[in-house]
């Protein structure tokens, strides 16, 4: 085995890391904790990872990506397919339309943004959700989570910054 | 050089951009046949589903380990510290039960005596099956969990998921080591229930809160809250008489809200139980002459 093809598998293996990271954020978001009532407002996280990655590394994070992502999350979670991956396109044409001034801008400025972007993101799924099933849909789990996950974002926006320093330079 | 670069940026530019933009029409014309094929009941849909499901399984049971221990010491814990009191709870508790315990002894010697006169019809034991949940509700919009139990474990589509305190859902698709269950909170779970002693007809709907409402339910039905709810067996979904829950509230304009008896924050394992009833509707629909059940 030549070294430059351990070196182009471990390529491969950073270029990767957005979409692995994405993947089990997902699945550990719906590994049951045995906390009461947890479950139903738990933080959306490939929310915040689909903005992380899509506006710092775009080149990892291209829309299909995105788009694969929301259809395995829409399959394990049980809800009904397509709406997540409807919902996040439209969350990254919004975050490219803002792509220019968001790079640049300072945390406080980011988290705001975000805030902004996944709350319109959930209630959009809100109404979908209303449209497609009979009978409307309870909307304070949809608030909480709302709340949940700009919470917790800090946090791992901050997780995601160390993984971009110590594994995906330059 | 600069100029050249810049002369091939200015075509290269727009391609790009209109290439990014027909994927995102592309992938949105995708998302939109996905929903429809979801919403038509697209059977493909539900065999990719249960594969994935499938697929991710066994890594969410090794997730789950860790938490299973760290919840079972938190717990033990617990019940070391309430053991004095809990005992105390559990003596009056046990000697309430066995005053029912007489009562249900009588009773069932009454039914059964009745039940000879009236020359009714055995009542079949189910096929038990239970499961541990590895995939929790995802998020706000839908309540449904992902069982360790499939086609193999004889765990079918349509059986009724219980807790030790009553009816918890329904199995909505069936892999072969794993199966969703649509709890009785989901937007789209239908159960057909009676109400009360008086057995009020009803159908239950669920709407992504803890408390499902009561829907269809005659003019003249009389709910106070703290009536039991089960299952009316009606449609075939289910059997009669499983346990579903208790009238939580009833407001104006008839809005009434149930309270299952499962408790959602505490539930672990499934049971799930199979009364044949899908092989029933089958003979039944064969010897009418229609095509199979859909």
């Amino acid at each position: 085995m030549s070294p430059s093809f351990w070196q182009r598998i471990d390529g491969v293996a950073r270029a990767a890391c957005p979409f692995t990271i994405s993947l089990l954020l997902i699945i550990l978001a719906l590994v049951p904790l045995q906390i009461p009532h947890l479950a139903t407002i738990m933080p959306s996280l490939l929310l915040i990872s689909v903005f992380y990655w899509s506006l710092y590394r775009p080149d990892l994070m291209p829309v299909w990506a995105v788009f694969v992502l929301a259809v395995i999350q829409d399959l394990l979670s049980g809800s009904l397919l397509g709406v997540v991956p409807f919902i996040l396109l439209f969350f990254c044409i919004a975050l490219n339309g803002q792509r220019r001034l968001l790079v640049h801008a300072s945390f406080l400025m980011l988290w705001i943004s975000f805030s902004v972007l996944s709350s319109l993101a959930l209630a959009l799924q809100w109404c979908l959700i209303f449209i497609l099933e009979t009978g409307t849909p309870d909307y304070r789990p949809v608030l909480f989570q709302s709340l949940t996950t700009i919470a917790v974002y800090p946090a791992f926006s901050w997780m995601f910054v160390l993984i971009q320093r110590s594994l995906l330079k330059g | 050089m600069s100029k050249r670069v810049g002369a091939i940026s200015h075509v290269t530019t727009p391609v790009r951009a209109w290439l990014q933009g027909s994927a995102y029409a592309v992938l949105l014309v995708f998302a939109i046949t996905l929903i429809v094929l979801a919403k038509t009941g697209n059977p493909g849909v539900e065999r990719i589903r249960s594969a994935v499901t499938d697929g991710a399984a066994p890594l969410m049971e090794l997730a789950t380990r860790p938490v299973v221990v760290i919840s079972d010491t938190i717990e033990t814990a617990q019940n070391y510290v309430a053991l004095k009191s809990e005992n105390e709870e559990l003596r009056r508790q046990n000697e309430a039960l066995k005053r029912w315990q007489l009562v249900a002894v009588k009773l069932e010697g009454e039914n059964a005596a009745l039940r000879d006169v009236l020359n009714v019809a055995g009542e079949s034991k189910p096929d038990v099956v239970t499961a541990r949940i590895v995939a929790d509700q995802g998020g706000a919009f839908v309540r449904s969990v992902a069982i360790s139990a499939g086609s193999l474990d004889g765990v079918r589509k349509g059986q009724a998921a219980m807790t030790g305190l009553g009816l918890a859902g329904r199995v909505s698709e069936v892999g072969r080591h794993s199966a969703r269950v649509v709890l009785l909170t989901d937007i789209s779970s239908r159960v057909p229930v009676f109400v009360g002693k008086a057995r009020y007809r009803a159908m239950m709907v669920g709407n992504n809160s803890p408390f499902p409402a009561l829907l269809y339910l005659d003019q003249d039905a009389s709910i106070i809250p703290g009536d039991t709810i089960y299952t009316s067996g009606h449609g075939g979904g289910f059997a009669q008489g499983l346990p579903v829950g208790v009238v939580h509230s009833v407001a104006e304009k008839k809005a009434i809200k149930v309270r299952p008896f499962a408790d959602w924050g505490q539930i672990e394992f499934l049971r799930l139980e199979d009364y044949n009833l899908a092989e029933n509707l089958d003979v039944l629909y064969r010897d009418s002459g229609a095509g199979e059940p859909q």
